[in-house]
């Protein structure tokens, strides 16, 4: 977020110089405050929480991917082979079992 | 100074391992959140063996995308935000945050409840007295604490987690079956087992794992006195290394708990008679009431 809108940010930074970064901090542990309050339970709302994490990462991986291997952002230490084949295999099966769940859903 | 030199430094082996453990060790044990200490119990709770097999197959690929964002966060010299501003169009930046955003508040609020229903059964105390001072205290110690310190607190905190090695040692598990479900995978087209497989894909290969190990690499080299983004572009040869070693262990240790935790709820919690039995464990009432049980083993 900091990082987004240019803001100074950091866990080392001082708490003056980097007020923006903590305030985000801060408004992240409030809303989240508030999700206890509605009545999900607690082992409800951890195993949903993982199902959106699921849905989420496989479109930051491609991204995560093209940027590990662009000369542009990596200069010569750009990632080899190995972490290339496993990093886009696990990026497919995750969308391939996000996939499954969606044909699933529709059939139960 | 910088970890690399330091390690480089130091003679004695002891402390020259320990010195090695960064932060893909800290990263590796913050997978095992409440959310993914959740999800696992709930898996091996409503499913038995047959996700254990996840365990050992996601390591080698979750290890491959730690290292990667790491390797990220050395070279780049910033977040992966910051690279995404830096070198793709907006509308690639703004999504890919807006997607982490949501999932670390949800994330946030969901381990929070845990924590507050966990400490509640300690203390006798309700759920909504709680959450708020323990969202202050975490808070505070973010903004008050350095970055050595709360490293430090977190790479001793990881050693409680191994108490589930213990737990499923205990439990004393059936050999044959456990080394079958380990090795095979179980495949099924039930939708509350993909929905499980998801969830522990999701947990084990988080999005906030992806920034938070990026940013990590960039906050260790900032600690080490690169203040600057120009100090921080480029990593040698033996600085990558380090971080290669520091990242697989964690995940490793990191895969560790996640296996003995689906194993250890498996044969305790998906065993036990359903519905009947006092609740010994956090939460296990609302696990049986899980919606995802499905019951198709």
């Amino acid at each position: 977020m900091s990082e987004t809108f240019g803001w100074r940010e950091g866990l080392d930074e001082d708490w003056r110089r980097a007020r923006p970064f903590y305030g985000i901090v801060a408004l992240a542990t409030l809303v989240g405050l508030f999700i206890p309050f509605t009545g999900v339970k607690p082992i409800d709302a951890l195993f949903f929480t993982s199902v959106l994490n699921g849905v989420a990462a496989p479109f930051l991986l491609v991204v995560i991917m093209l940027a590990a291997a662009n000369k542009k952002v990596m200069g010569r230490q750009t990632i080899g082979p190995v972490l290339r084949v496993l990093g886009w295999t696990v990026t497919v099966a995750m969308f391939a079992a996000l996939l499954g769940l969606a044909l699933t859903s529709f059939r139960s | 100074m910088t970890r690399a030199q330091q390690v480089a430094r130091e003679r004695q082996p002891i402390k020259k391992a320990a010195l090695l453990l960064g932060p893909g060790f800290i990263t590796g044990a913050a997978d095992d959140d409440p959310s993914g200490i959740g999800t696992y119990s709930v898996a091996g709770a409503s499913l038995g063996l047959a996700t254990l097999w996840t365990a050992l197959l996601t390591f080698p690929f979750m290890a491959a995308v730690q290292n990667i964002c790491a390797r990220l966060g050395q070279v780049a010299g910033c977040g992966l935000a910051g690279i995404l501003k830096e070198h793709y169009p907006r509308w690639v930046l703004y999504p890919a945050v807006a997607l982490v955003v949501v999932a670390n508040i949800v994330n946030v609020g969901a381990d929070l409840g845990a924590i507050a229903d966990a400490a509640g059964i300690i203390v006798g105390a309700p759920i909504p007295w709680l959450v708020v001072p323990i969202a202050l205290a975490l808070l505070a110690m973010q903004v008050f604490a350095r970055y050595r310190l709360i490293e430090r607190v977190f790479k001793y905190l990881t050693i409680a987690l191994l108490a589930y090695v213990i737990d499923a040692v205990i439990v004393n598990p059936p050999v044959g079956e456990t080394i079958r479900s380990t090795i095979v995978p179980t495949i099924s087209t039930d939708h509350g087992y993909i929905a499980t497989i998801v969830a522990i894909l999701g947990t084990t290969i988080s999005p906030y794992l992806f920034f938070w190990q990026t940013s990590q690499e960039v906050e260790e080299e900032r600690a080490a006195g690169r203040k600057t983004r120009k100090q921080r572009r480029g990593a040698s040869r033996f600085e990558l290394r380090i971080a290669t070693i520091d990242v697989t262990v964690g995940m490793w240790i990191s895969n560790l708990v996640m296996y003995f935790i689906i194993l250890s709820t498996a044969l305790t919690l998906h065993a036990s008679p359903r519905g009947s039995g006092p609740c010994r464990c956090i939460g296990l009432r609302r696990v049986r009431n899980v919606r995802m049980a499905g019951g198709s083993r």
